[in-house]
């Protein structure tokens, strides 16, 4: 509908508000009034102030965002998706072995039969005010946490989607939800893990075990101080790592480097952050591989098998879609790959430590 | 067709993936922001979305029958515990998961969406200035994007009178907001 004798020429800004053709151009709901206002404005570059002010009053009442701020959104997404497909994901992993408080395990009433005296801990915390409100509140876009539990009396290892290889103790479980991965990394664990991180500053891996949040950066650890009589222990396996301790009201910041022959001792009566040598002990017995595939495509078992053997494999057949579904545990670098090639009919041939599948 | 768009996106594609969002965007702007007047958080809260659709897109069901209903769906559960959390913030104690989300009325947006002071009550003056009617029929047709023809079924008007309305009721906006288009213009 269209003011009764008027021509766009003469149009006052109500007038173009008003005009349903012109809100389709303004919405861009169809390309014949996109492309007549276009042309017209081109053509009318004196009528362009009225036309403008009509947009924006358009905006104010319909909530939409302005051009430059929408572009600027844009803009930002898609520095986001491209900065994505470069994870750094593989150099220099820490390994940090997670060792859970005692008391703060929720009712689980197992004695865990471990050599370490309960008041020791390995553990590198951040304590956010409210954790527990945080595990509530947790909740993935589509709410799903997957879930390994550890029922045998063996470690069992597998690999999360972001290249992390995780070490589960006997007699643990370790949940992640559906969207891992995607701004950050929350894992929850009930009992113990040996966490292998792979390197993302941009997706903080946290881990949750009972009142305890623990932030892992690559190698990068925060340490924030908690309970009265805690000490906390943070073990460095491999990489290197930086423990520290947060500035509080009277209390400076302290931090410490770690090399993997030492660890970090806070303890909570001084609040002091002391550095020690270390002997790194392989408490968990050697841990079994577990690999697990489940319609997983080249790319994806390519990643697991490099983070857990080291070795790379790369696709040079002419089948590049196929998926693979098989379960290994204990099995060595060939025998997983052999079994893919038989079932999938494709050859694979080793040179050093890459294998190429044709 | 969007279904088709979504597919692609979900396996891998970026162009598909950026179409997607440039053709949602402002309607999940648009709806993400009638439930929290907040500006700053609904662009964040979207840019979040996208970037847990873009990954986790493996895991996506490829064939979304709805897709914007599910993209809606998806913001609205992030705002609200979004929402949650501020809320948290600054009150201690025990809240519900889900707050409730605020049922603004459309002049409390409209207003909210104005990002000075001075807009703000310029707007706010110049609604005081339309009848409930004027504002009722404004809100359908440029919130609600009806036709003319909808908004007279839906009123019991002719289109014609829906048109009339809604002329004055810009036409009165628009002197009250003399002083306020200038600014935007500049």
């Amino acid at each position: 509908m269209t003011g009764a004798a008027r021509t766009p020429e003469d149009y006052q800004i109500e007038d173009f508000v008003t005009d349903e053709s012109f809100i389709n151009y303004f919405f861009r709901l169809n390309a014949e009034d996109t492309g007549f206002w276009t042309k017209w404005l081109l053509a009318h570059p004196e009528n362009a102030g009225l036309a403008a002010s009509a947009k924006e009053l358009l905006q104010s009442l319909s909530l939409t965002l302005p051009e430059e701020e929408f572009e600027a959104e844009l803009a930002r997404i898609r520095t986001a998706i491209h900065e994505e497909t470069h994870p750094a994901a593989w150099e220099s992993p820490a390994i940090v072995r997670l060792w859970p408080v005692q008391g703060v395990r929720r009712g689980s009433g197992r004695r865990r039969s471990r050599r370490r005296s309960l008041t020791y801990v390995g553990l590198f915390l951040l304590l956010l005010a409210g954790s527990t409100f945080l595990w509530r509140q947790f909740n993935a876009g589509p709410a799903r946490l997957s879930e390994k539990t550890n029922d045998s009396s063996k470690p069992v290892v597998f690999t999360l989607t972001d290249g992390t290889v995780v070490t589960l103790a006997p007699h643990s479980v370790f949940r992640y939800p559906a969207d891992f991965g995607v701004s950050d990394r929350k894992v929850f664990l009930d009992g113990e893990a040996q966490f292998q991180v792979s390197r993302d500053e941009a997706r903080p891996f946290k881990v949750y075990e009972g009142d305890i949040m623990a932030t892992v950066l690559g190698t990068v650890f925060q340490v924030k101080y908690q309970a009265a009589d805690s000490v906390i222990l943070v073990e460095l396996m491999s990489g290197k790592l930086r423990v520290e301790t947060i500035a509080r009201p009277g209390l400076a910041a302290q931090s410490t480097l770690l090399d993997p022959d030492e660890r970090a001792l806070y303890r909570g009566n001084d609040r002091r952050l002391y550095k020690e040598k270390w002997q790194p002990q392989h408490d968990l017995s050697l841990p079994v591989n577990h690999l697990v595939f489940k319609g997983d495509g080249f790319e994806q078992i390519a990643r697991q098998i490099k983070t857990v053997f080291g070795v790379t494999i790369i696709n040079h057949s002419t089948k590049q879609n196929w998926r693979f579904t098989g379960d290994f545990t204990g099995a060595g670098v060939a025998e997983i790959v052999e079994n893919i090639c038989l079932v999938e009919g494709l050859h694979s041939e080793r040179k050093g430590d890459t294998i190429i599948i044709r | 067709m969007l279904a088709n768009t979504w597919g692609r996106m979900t396996g891998g594609d970026k162009d598909a993936f950026l179409a997607l969002y440039q053709s949602q965007y402002q309607a999940l702007f648009c709806y993400g922001f009638s439930l929290s007047a907040d500006r700053e958080l609904t662009k964040d809260c979207i840019q979040e979305l996208f970037l847990e659709i873009w990954n986790s897109r493996p895991s996506l069901d490829k064939e979304v029958k709805n897709v914007r209903s599910y993209l809606f769906t998806w913001l609205r559960r992030k705002i609200s515990r979004e929402l949650s959390r501020l809320a948290k913030e600054r009150v201690a104690g025990d809240l519900p998961e889900d707050l409730p989300l605020l049922q603004s009325s459309y002049e409390e947006l409209l207003i909210a969406f104005q990002q000075s002071e001075e807009k703000k009550e310029q707007l706010r003056a110049a609604l005081k200035k339309l009848t409930r009617k004027q504002l009722e029929i404004i809100k359908l047709k440029f919130f609600e994007n009806l036709s003319y023809r909808s908004i007279a079924a839906q009123t019991a008007l002719t289109p014609r009178t829906v048109y009339n309305l809604i002329y004055e009721a810009i036409r009165r906006l628009r002197e009250s907001m003399k002083l306020l288009v200038l600014l935007l213009m500049i």
